[in-house]
């Protein structure tokens, strides 16, 4: 099973906006700054709930190599539901490795309910903190790019993934690392070898793929039957 | 028997629920939602003793923290005008004439922080793409503004074929992926973790 994991991994195009990030940790360790993660409006209640449950996939999926490097992510949540999860994922890795006492509550923040307000909050902690590197992955409007500029002013790297247009429009010009739609969800499957995130990303691509000719193949049709005047 | 508990438990109850909001009765699916509107409002209160600990932890620090004391400051007394009710004359003063404002503030800051991604963006990366980018970009946006004796003929229909034809079919592709996303998502959520 395990070969036929690495077989399924092997075929999975890299997206730099998470094959960076644990680079991206080490250098936050070796400079003694931190990897803050932006991780939106989106709560456990609502449209934006499974895009809040990626995300923090991929925070649980990161945990260890950040608490490994003593170099633990600050995060940032838009709606308190996230609160508790986030901080039972790094508490839960501090744990694994022995450091429970290393733990601090703090290092997952609440920002602020509405989506402006978040970003401001969230930019300000970029724009001051000892941040590194920020990752915007989650449930975000164009007001992302308030955080995104607050990086920029700075020079910190910035990864970032998103699903909704509007929030895609605004990370384009700002990072050319950034996992557009569904590959926000591709996560897991890019930060480890395991079998369910690879599974799940396959069955994925094999759905969307007949999906996708069934588009042109009834487009295809609707533009010949236009041609012949039907 | 650990195992039991830490994920098969958990996984079996959420996938009850999940079955009983998606096929139960609507009286049934009211209460259960009821529940998570409860829970909800819980950890509302716990993101604000988070967010007051941040603070307050950030004025006890060397660096010390002038926004921090004006956060607590601000969020005290607006606690004290909200908490006679939010249909008061004071919650509404505080609705109308800080958030409101701030907020809208805010939303005017991002026509400038998307305007310099854009720039930063012709300075970093100076590829076909972003030439492709910035192009439509200006466009589209030159020919939304309505400007008095000139025929926009050409370039408004080249803005609608960007928008409504080319724009609409990239969102839906777009978010047929996510949506595909979202339910693989949403059964690895469900399922229990088996690791390996």
């Amino acid at each position: 099973m395990k070969s036929r994991g690495r077989s399924l991994h092997s075929k999975i195009r890299p997206l730099s906006a998470f094959q960076n990030l644990k680079h991206e940790i080490g250098r936050a360790a070796e400079s003694g700054g931190t990897v803050h993660i932006a991780m939106g409006n989106g709560g456990l209640v609502g449209d934006e709930a499974i895009t809040s449950f990626a995300v923090l996939e991929a925070v649980a999926e990161m945990a260890d190599t950040a608490v490994l490097y003593n170099a633990p992510p600050v995060i940032t949540v838009g709606d308190p539901t996230l609160l508790p999860l986030a901080q039972d994922i790094l508490r839960e890795a501090y744990e694994r490795h022995g450091l429970t006492k290393r733990y601090n509550t703090n290092q997952v923040r609440f920002v602020a309910p509405s989506p402006v307000a978040y970003a401001a909050g969230a930019a300000n902690l970029t724009a001051t903190g000892e941040v590194t590197t920020t990752l915007m992955m989650g449930a975000f409007g164009p007001e992302v790019s308030l955080i995104a500029d607050a990086s920029a002013r700075r020079d910190l790297n910035q990864l970032a993934a998103a699903a909704a247009p509007n929030a895609i429009a605004a990370l384009y010009p700002a990072t050319d690392q950034l996992a557009m739609g569904e590959e926000m969800y591709a996560a897991g499957a890019q930060l480890t070898n395991k079998i369910r995130y690879t599974v799940s990303l396959q069955v994925q691509d094999w759905f969307l793929r007949p999906l996708l000719a069934i588009i042109i193949g009834i487009i295809a049709l609707l533009g010949l039957a236009g041609l012949w005047g039907f | 028997m650990g195992r039991i508990v830490k994920q098969w438990i958990p996984a079996f109850i959420a996938m009850i629920v999940c079955l009983l909001v998606l096929f139960g009765g609507l009286q049934l699916r009211t209460t259960l939602i009821e529940w998570a509107v409860i829970i909800a409002a819980f950890a509302f209160l716990l993101g604000l003793l988070n967010v007051g600990l941040v603070h307050l932890k950030a004025i006890r620090s060397p660096q010390g923290g002038i926004y921090s004391i004006v956060f607590l400051a601000s969020m005290i007394v607006s606690i004290a005008l909200v908490l006679p009710g939010p249909e008061k004359e004071s919650a509404q003063w505080v609705f109308k004439y800080v958030i409101g404002p701030v907020g809208a503030s805010l939303a005017a800051l991002m026509v400038f922080t998307l305007t310099l991604a854009a720039s930063r963006m012709l300075h970093v990366r100076r590829d076909w793409r972003t030439w492709l980018f910035i192009l439509t970009a200006i466009i589209v946006l030159v020919s939304s503004i309505p400007l008095l004796g000139l025929n926009w003929g050409v370039i408004s229909g080249f803005r609608a074929f960007v928008v409504n034809v080319l724009g609409m079919a990239g969102m839906r592709g777009l978010l047929l992926g996510v949506v595909l996303g979202t339910v693989m998502t949403a059964i690895r959520t469900l399922w229990p973790r088996g690791e390996s």
